[in-house]
């Protein structure tokens, strides 16, 4: 029953009129019948009556994150590229696409998270290795502290074999700083360089975290943390 | 209000932020890992009415439709009485009969030690030794222990792994590697005619290993199955004196702070506690000699690492040894009279590395004390390059098909390791 509406909807719809149509007028010479004919567009009382019926719907996108990993790991995770394209399937932004295929590393920007929630105090990790990472401009770094190893984003200096301080402790003397240590930024002296910085302690590092950029510490916020 | 800068200001509007409470505590939390749409989606709250406790909610589960004023009734599960095969889920964690509290850190075929061989040393309490022993050492110079046209057979023996026994051009990792292990065994194995006593050993493969011990509070197991493991009715000799064993009293152990020595073991719950030596009681071969272990992974990224390579090699050795030990010796934790000896092969087909350890001592909860010992001979290559099609620039023949840079002391060593506890 679909396929008869159907049927008789594109038949409605086609340009040359049937034989149940409108007879042509014989009088005029063939040539010229056969152009009327064509010439001819089929008014309201040539077309079939037929139920409407669509002929065209709407493409969803099916746009899935391929961000769907839940736990952490230092392995490099497979990634789809964006293209500039955001969840409808369009461009949202131009000039975006290419480039060589990337996997990417989980980076972790809170750096002072603890291994347990049972030992809440400042901890030391080691860096392993400094490498290249395809996603950003400054390289990585491996650290290992305790059972666990993480990505964090490296200082111009770090090197393996270096340590590394996470502390959240602000103490009435300001801290000497060394390159590599994560503080709060009360407990910084003013004037060192700092990046990685959060907007609020355990938020997780959004603020100078790109190749070259650094920033004098002055202090003008309340408890803001590296 | 009009000196106050940009967070001053907002500081000054949202009263709470400057307070105590919530100090610490941020408004977003730290990135959390995986999209919200890939995260599996919350069950819907309960009414109110159940958490009123005593009373008894009005539902329209009776009614079998949506009744707008009364409760969501909460069904329970519905249960099928049967789960097809394919979507069979495990029974939870805590319901395994070997579940235990105490978590124990297992050590597998596929672990790779961050420290290697340093955390390798730290977990089975061993002093390292750069060098294999020179008992081992002289069996390799003597030259009636040489087999006779020596160097060319182990010629043969590469390019038929590398070359031959393959109909591709270039036989991958994969297929040579276990092919020139089992082409050297057998080389040595031809011995059999001038030691007769060789003829007391027998090859395993695929045997799996569990031993578990306590090493500074932290139980510790070795389990998996480490590739070919010779073994022999008699056991090896010990190798240190005993005033060498006496002296490694005074060695102290490498620790590195801030890494812990359980790091890259698998962290497990469910696991058993007693050793499996791999072979049933009245095996006729009950002492494990030498343990061949292989890299053959095609792609560099899969394979270990010389270094991890060589961790992984100390710890199967000593898990067997323990295992031994303990048949022999009991469960007590205690310094051994007759050590017990096993050597180790390492080998990616190309780079070997051996390794004979000695185990002193089963009493490894305590830091000090008497400690195993270890002879370690690392990075031996037995060729530089094997070249599969002859390298030819202007028409001239630059590199001819076969290994180049052989180094035949790797072969003589490997044959001494072998013929070691039997000559």
């Amino acid at each position: 029953m679909a396929l008869r509406a159907v049927t008789r909807a594109l038949g409605s719809l086609s340009l040359t009129p049937r034989i149940a149509a409108v007879p042509c007028p014989s009088l005029l010479p063939a040539a010229q019948v056969t152009n009327n004919v064509l010439l001819q567009l089929p008014s309201a009382s040539m077309l079939l009556p037929c139920r409407p019926v669509l002929t065209s719907v709407a493409l969803s996108a099916k746009f899935v994150s391929w961000k769907s990993r839940t736990k952490y790991t230092t392995m490099p995770v497979k990634m789809r590229k964006s293209g500039g394209r955001n969840h409808t399937g369009r461009i949202q932004v131009h000039g975006i696409g290419g480039g060589h295929k990337q996997r990417y590393r989980m980076i972790d920007f809170l750096r002072f998270r603890p291994e347990q929630e049972s030992k809440p105090g400042p901890f030391e990790e080691k860096v392993m290795f400094v490498r290249y990472d395809p996603c950003r401009s400054a390289d990585i770094a491996l650290v290992a502290g305790g059972n666990r190893k993480r990505w964090i984003i490296a200082t111009e200096n770090m090197k393996a074999g270096d340590t590394i301080l996470n502390s959240d402790h602000i103490g009435r003397m300001a801290v000497a700083a060394r390159e590599g240590d994560a503080h709060p930024l009360g407990a910084l002296p003013v004037g060192t360089l700092i990046n990685n910085v959060e907007s609020e302690p355990g938020r997780g590092a959004q603020y100078i975290r790109a190749a070259g950029s650094g920033d004098v510490h002055s202090h003008s916020g309340p408890s803001l943390q590296r | 209000m009009a000196l106050a800068s940009g967070p001053a200001r907002r500081a000054l509007a949202r009263p709470w932020r400057l307070g105590l409470q919530g100090c610490g505590v941020p408004s977003r939390g730290a990135y959390e890992w995986g999209v919200r749409s890939t995260r599996k989606p919350e069950p819907p709250p309960l009414d109110r009415v159940y958490e009123i406790p005593g009373l008894e909610p009005i539902t329209f589960a009776g009614k079998m439709h949506f009744m707008p004023g009364l409760a969501r009734p909460v069904f329970p599960p519905w249960d099928p009485g049967w789960t097809h095969p394919k979507f069979r889920r495990l029974p939870p964690l805590q319901e395994h009969s070997l579940y235990k509290d105490e978590v124990c850190y297992v050590f597998h075929q596929r672990c790779r030690l961050l420290e290697g061989v340093k955390q390798a040393l730290w977990l089975t309490k061993t002093k390292l030794i750069e060098g294999l022993p020179e008992k081992v050492l002289s069996l390799a110079d003597n030259p009636r222990n040489h087999i006779e046209n020596q160097d060319e057979r182990v010629l043969n023996a590469i390019s038929h792994a590398r070359l031959w026994h393959s109909t591709e051009d270039i036989p991958k990792r994969e297929t040579y590697c276990p092919v020139i292990v089992d082409s050297l065994i057998q080389l040595c194995r031809s011995q059999i005619l001038k030691h007769p006593s060789l003829a007391r050993r027998i090859c395993a493969q695929n045997n799996m290993l569990s031993t578990t011990w306590k090493r500074e509070s932290t139980l510790i197991q070795v389990h998996g199955s480490s590739g070919t493991q010779l073994n022999a009715k008699d056991p090896l000799p010990p190798i240190a004196s005993r005033e060498e064993v006496e002296a490694t009293k005074n060695h102290v152990l490498e620790t590195f702070y801030p890494i812990s020595p359980t790091i890259s073991l698998q962290e497990c719950h469910i696991y058993d506690v007693n050793d499996d030596t791999g072979f049933r009681e009245g095996y006729p071969y009950p002492y494990p000699h030498t343990l061949y272990l292989l890299e053959s992974a095609n792609f560099r990224a899969h394979r270990f690492q010389p270094d991890q390579l060589r961790a992984k090699m100390i710890l199967f050795a000593f898990g067997n040894a323990l295992a031994q030990a303990r048949l022999l010796y009991g469960n007590d934790p205690k310094v051994l009279e007759q050590p017990v000896v096993v050597q180790s092969v390492g080998t990616d087909g190309r780079v070997f590395q051996f390794l004979v350890l000695q185990l002193n001592t089963t009493d490894l909860a305590s830091e000090e004390g008497i400690k195993n010992l270890v002879w370690v001979d690392s990075d031996q290559l037995l060729y530089q390059h094997f070249w599969c099609l002859p390298v030819i620039k202007k028409k001239v023949v630059v590199e001819p098909v076969g290994p180049t840079g052989f180094q035949p002391e790797t072969f003589r060593k490997f044959l001494a390791l072998y013929l070691h506890g039997a000559v």
